[in-house]
C-alpha cells in the first residue's frame, strides 16, 4: 500500500482495511508507550506527550520509516548523543540546545542518507 | 457540465468581474478601518498578518509541494530582525522590513539545500526540527547579548524601549504619522489612531505578499514550481532546475513569511520566544488557515484566515454561557473555556472530507456550473482573431510559444 495504494488496489489488495488495520495498531503500540511514558511521569498533563511525539519523529526519521529495528538503534543513539552532548558541553549546549544537537544529528544523517540510516531507497518512476 | 455563461479569458467580461472583485476588496480594506470598532479593527489586522503568513507558506506547499513546518521560524526571524534592529540599534522600524526580508531570504535558502535532496515527510521532519529549534535558539544564553533571551526584547540594556513605533509623549518619540506631509491618522497616542495605523501596515504587507505570490505563481517561475510539485522526477527530466527552484521558493516564501513576522513584533512592541506564532503553533496555525482556505490556490490563505482568526474571535467569550448566541447555547454551554479551538478542530475534520482542496477547491469544483472562464487560446494576442491553422506549419513555433505564453494546465488549475 505505502509504495503505490492504486496499483495495490488493482492488485486485489483491500487497501482501506489495510489502513485501518495499521492505524489501529499504530495507536494501540503508541498508547502502549504512553502508559510506560505516564508511569515514568507519575503524572498525567495534556502536553505531557508533546517531547515524546518529536523524539519519536525524529528517532523514527534518522532510523528509516520502514525499519523497526532502525527506530530502536536511532532512538538509542540520539537519547545517548544529546546527553552526552548537553552534559559535556553545558556552557555552550545545555538544556535549552538539547533538543537543536538532536536534531542536528538527523539532519545531518538525512542529507547523507534520505531515506534514513535503515529504511529502503525508493526507486521514482515517471 | 454545462455552464450558464460563458466568459472568455481578457474579455471585457472578464475584466468586468475583476474590477468588481477588486472594487469590493478596496472598499472593505477601507470600510473596516473607518467604519469598524478597534476591536474589529485589531482583529482583521491579526487576520491579515496570518494570512500573509499562510500566503508565503503556500508559495512552498501549496505550489511546490514542499512540507514544510519550520515557517514560525521564519517569521521569528522577521520578529527578531526587526526587534533587534529596532531597539539596539535605534532603526527606523520601516527600514527593517526590507531588512527582515533578506535576513528570512538567506535563511531560507540555507533550508533549501537539505530540501533537495530530503523528501516528504523527511522533509517535513528537518522543518519541524527549525521549527523547534529557533525559540530554543532565540533562548540562549550565548546569544542574549544580541537576543535578549528567554525575557525578549527589548530588555533593561536595549537603546530603545520597544520593537516597534515608539508612541509617546516625550522628546524623540513618534506622535504622528506623516506622509507627504499629509497626517491621516491624527495623534498616534491615542488607541483610536492607533489601531488603525497599525491595521494599514498589516494591510500593505499582506497586500504586497500577495502581489509577489501572485507575480512568482503566473510566471516562469510559478510554473517550474508547480511542474516540481507535480512530478519532480519528470520536470527535472523537462529541463526545470529542480535545485535552483526550490532554492528561489524556500527564499521567497522565508522573506515573505518574515513580513508578517515584523508587522507582529511592531504591533505588539517586544519579541520574546514565547510568542506563539514564533512556536511550533505558528507553524501549524499557517498549515491549518491554508489547508483549510485550499492549499495552491491564492485566496485559499486569505479565505482561511479570515475564517481562523472570526471564529477564534466570535467564540471568544463563549466560555460564559450567557453570551452564546440562544440557538447553539445547549451545544456548547458545557465548555469551560473558549470553544474555538474545538470547533476549528471539528470544522478541519469535516472539511477534509467533504472538501479535500479546502474551500476555495470546493469553489473551483462547483463555480463552473454557474460562469465559466475560457482560457485564452494559445500563444496569441487576445485581440487579434484566431488565425486559420496551417497544416503542418506550427509545429516548430508551437513548442516555443507554449513555453513563453501558455499555461500547462486549464487557468482554473493554477490560480
Amino acid at each position: 500500500v505505502a509504495s503505490n495504494a492504486d496499483s495495490s488496489k488493482l492488485a486485489g489488495i483491500r487497501t482501506n482495511t489495510v489502513l485501518m488495520v495499521s492505524w489501529g495498531l499504530a495507536a494501540a503500540i503508541g498508547a502502549l508507550g504512553g502508559v510506560v511514558f505516564a508511569g515514568i511521569n507519575n503524572s498525567v498533563s495534556l502536553g505531557l506527550m508533546f517531547t515524546v511525539f518529536i523524539y519519536g519523529s525524529a528517532a523514527a526519521t534518522l532510523g528509516g520509516f520502514d525499519s523497526p529495528g532502525g527506530a530502536v538503534i536511532a532512538g538509542l543513539t540520539i537519547g545517548v548523543i544529546e546527553n552526552l552532548v548537553a552534559g559535556y558541553a553545558q556552557v555552550w549546549v545545555g538544556q535549552s540546545l538539547k533538543l537543536g544537537v538532536a536534531f542536528v544529528v538527523v539532519v545531518v544523517v538525512l542529507m547523507v542518507k534520505p531515506s534514513g540510516l535503515f529504511g529502503t531507497q525508493k526507486v521514482e518512476r515517471v | 457540465m454545462s455552464s450558464m455563461v460563458t466568459i472568455r479569458e481578457g474579455g471585457p467580461a472578464h475584466w468586468a468581474i475583476r474590477i468588481a472583485a477588486s472594487v469590493v476588496v478596496v472598499v472593505v480594506l477601507f470600510a473596516i478601518p473607518t467604519q469598524g470598532s478597534n476591536g474589529l479593527i485589531t482583529t482583521t489586522t491579526e487576520a491579515l498578518t496570518l494570512m500573509a503568513a499562510a500566503m508565503a507558506l503556500n508559495l512552498v506547499l501549496g505550489y511546490t509541494g514542499q512540507i514544510s513546518i519550520g515557517h514560525s521560524a521564519f517569521y521569528g526571524v522577521g520578529a527578531y530582525t526587526t526587534g533587534i534592529l529596532v531597539s539596539r540599534w535605534g532603526w527606523s522600524p520601516w527600514w527593517t522590513f526590507p531588512m527582515a526580508f533578506v535576513m528570512a531570504f538567506i535563511v531560507g535558502v540555507l533550508v533549501s539545500f537539505p530540501a533537495s535532496r530530503i523528501k516528504g515527510v523527511y522533509l517535513a521532519l528537518v522543518t519541524l526540527a527549525l521549527a523547534l529549534v529557533f525559540p530554543n535558539l532565540m533562548r540562549w544564553p550565548k546569544l542574549a547579548w544580541l537576543t535578549g533571551g528567554g525575557a525578549g526584547l527589548p530588555n533593561s540594556s536595549s537603546q530603545v524601549n520597544t520593537t516597534g513605533f515608539n508612541i509617546g509623549r516625550r522628546e524623540g518619540q513618534m506622535q504622528y504619522f506623516e506622509i507627504f506631509g499629509w497626517n491621516p491618522f491624527g495623534d498616534l497616542r491615542s488607541i483610536d489612531a492607533k489601531t488603525p495605523f497599525y491595521y494599514w501596515i498589516a494591510a500593505v504587507v499582506a497586500i504586497v505578499v500577495y502581489l509577489v505570490c501572485r507575480g512568482i505563481v503566473k510566471s516562469r517561475a510559478g510554473r517550474s514550481m508547480i511542474a516540481v510539485r507535480d512530478n519532480e522526477t519528470a520536470a527535472a527530466v523537462m529541463g526545470v532546475n529542480v535545485v535552483a527552484t526550490k532554492a528561489l521558493v524556500f527564499g521567497i516564501s522565508a522573506g515573505l513569511c518574515a513580513l508578517p513576522g515584523s508587522v507582529t513584533a511592531i504591533r505588539i512592541g517586544g519579541v520574546s520566544p514565547d510568542i506563539a506564532s514564533l512556536t511550533i503553533l505558528g507553524s501549524l496555525t499557517f498549515l491549518i488557515v491554508m489547508v483549510i482556505g485550499g492549499a495552491g490556490s491564492l485566496w485559499g490563505p486569505i479565505i482561511g484566515a479570515m475564517l481562523f482568526v472570526f471564529i477564534s474571535d466570535l467564540t471568544g467569550t463563549w466560555a460564559n454561557d450567557e453570551s452564546i448566541p440562544g440557538l447553539l447555547r445547549p451545544f456548547f454551554a458545557w465548555s469551560k473555556t473558549p470553544p474555538g479551538g474545538g470547533i476549528f478542530a471539528v470544522l478541519l475534520i469535516a472539511l477534509m472530507f467533504v472538501a479535500p482542496r479546502g474551500i476555495v477547491g470546493v469553489w473551483k469544483q462547483y463555480s463552473p456550473r454557474l460562469v465559466r472562464v475560457v482560457p485564452r487560446p494559445v500563444g496569441m494576442n487576445p485581440r487579434t482573431e484566431p488565425p486559420v491553422r496551417e497544416a503542418g506549419g506550427g509545429s516548430s513555433a508551437a513548442p516555443a510559444a507554449l513555453l513563453s505564453t501558455a499555461t500547462p494546465t486549464p487557468k482554473g488549475e493554477i490560480e
